[in-house]
């Protein structure tokens, strides 16, 4: 089992670019967080690279602002094909709570076709890593998020 | 002299035996503790409709819609612009009618599927005269308990409490309303103009 995961995990090790289009840097510090010893997204073959031509994925932070849509657009041209796109935070998805002001021209979709979405402000670094498991098809997607179940009782009385 | 690396030693055996620092994450789940301001979930029962989510989110993540005909009031939360500031549940009016989960985890490619969004439905009570919406049926009912003995004044109330044991049939649309009309369900606009407007 050990080795079809880990077959599974090095069949195509993502590389990521981090982004930042005008977040509030919530979102940045769990993306950093999530790739710290505790929660080590390394262990999926997941790595920060300096440059977008290394890169496989884009993580998007932030709502877009009008002043950023062109290096964005250049960013997403210099990144080698097959690409995803990553919006993490809820205001990469939708605006968050800039939705409606003059400089911010909404959500990455609206530039970039945006492969996942991380909602969340700023998403638990479990989220970041549960989206990019779920991109890598690593574990199966729930419909819903995660509940607290309680064992059932004839799984202990049956001997 | 040759000294042995007594420190180095224990600690790589130290480390050999305790188990990884690192979390198993989306193999195991991880449960986020009781005061994590997770997702916000509404709760049917206790929600009165008011909207008063709707007004106070600063992302409109919540969307009100109104369906006059049917009379059936829409709450729809959207949890992909949602960001957790926690306003909902703090200015609810029944406070139990929206909280806050702990449930932190969701990743979809489509904005539009269906586990993105969160839907309650009300019963709306629609002014008898004009259509216009009064509140949710809840919302009088939520009131009206506030209200206590001082409820029975208002005709509104009163019929709405009617409504809870029997079946009260709305009465036939008049050209104007007059004043013998006022004991009926009545949005405050009509009110107004029947007690101003109409004479004897």
């Amino acid at each position: 089992m050990f080795k079809t995961l880990l077959n599974k995990c090095f069949k195509k090790s993502i590389w990521v670019y981090h982004t930042n289009t005008g977040a509030c840097n919530g979102c940045d510090i769990e993306v950093i967080n999530a790739l710290t010893p505790y929660y080590d997204a390394e262990r999926f073959g997941i790595k920060l690279v300096g440059t977008p031509r290394h890169a496989d994925a884009l993580l998007v932070c932030g709502p877009v602002t009008r002043q950023v849509v062109p290096a964005l657009k250049c960013l997403y041209d210099s990144v080698p094909d097959p690409k995803l796109i990553i919006a993490i935070g809820s205001c990469a998805i939708g605006g968050g709570i800039w939705y409606n002001t003059y400089n911010v021209i909404g959500g990455v979709d609206k530039v970039l076709p945006v492969d996942y979405f991380i909602p969340g402000c700023p998403p638990r670094p479990e989220a970041i890593l549960y989206g990019i498991a779920v991109a890598l098809g690593l574990v199966k997607k729930k419909v819903s998020p995660v509940i607290l179940k309680e064992e059932s009782p004839e799984k202990w009385m049956t001997f | 002299m040759f000294l042995p690396k007594i420190r180095e030693i224990t600690e790589a055996l130290r480390s050999l035996f305790t188990p990884a620092f690192t979390t198993k994450y989306p193999l195991k789940p991880y449960i986020a503790h009781d005061e994590y301001r997770g997702f916000p979930k509404y709760y049917e029962e206790e929600c009165v409709g008011c909207g008063t989510c709707v007004q106070v989110c600063p992302t409109s993540a919540i969307e009100i819609i109104d369906d006059k005909q049917k009379g059936v009031r829409k709450l729809v939360l959207d949890y992909t612009s949602c960001s957790q500031c926690g306003q909902c549940e703090e200015k609810c009016i029944t406070d139990k009618g929206i909280k806050l989960s702990s449930e932190y985890v969701l990743s979809v490619t489509d904005l539009k599927a269906p586990e993105v969004y969160e839907t309650v439905e009300k019963d709306l009570a629609v002014c008898e005269a004009c259509g216009d919406v009064i509140a949710c049926r809840d919302h009088l009912l939520f009131v009206k308990e506030r209200l206590g003995a001082k409820a029975y004044a208002h005709p509104n109330f009163l019929i709405e409490t009617q409504r809870q044991f029997a079946e009260v049939k709305p009465s036939s649309i008049k050209d104007k309303i007059r004043r013998e009309d006022l004991i009926k369900e009545v949005c405050p606009v009509c009110r107004h103009k029947t007690v101003v407007n109409d004479e004897f």
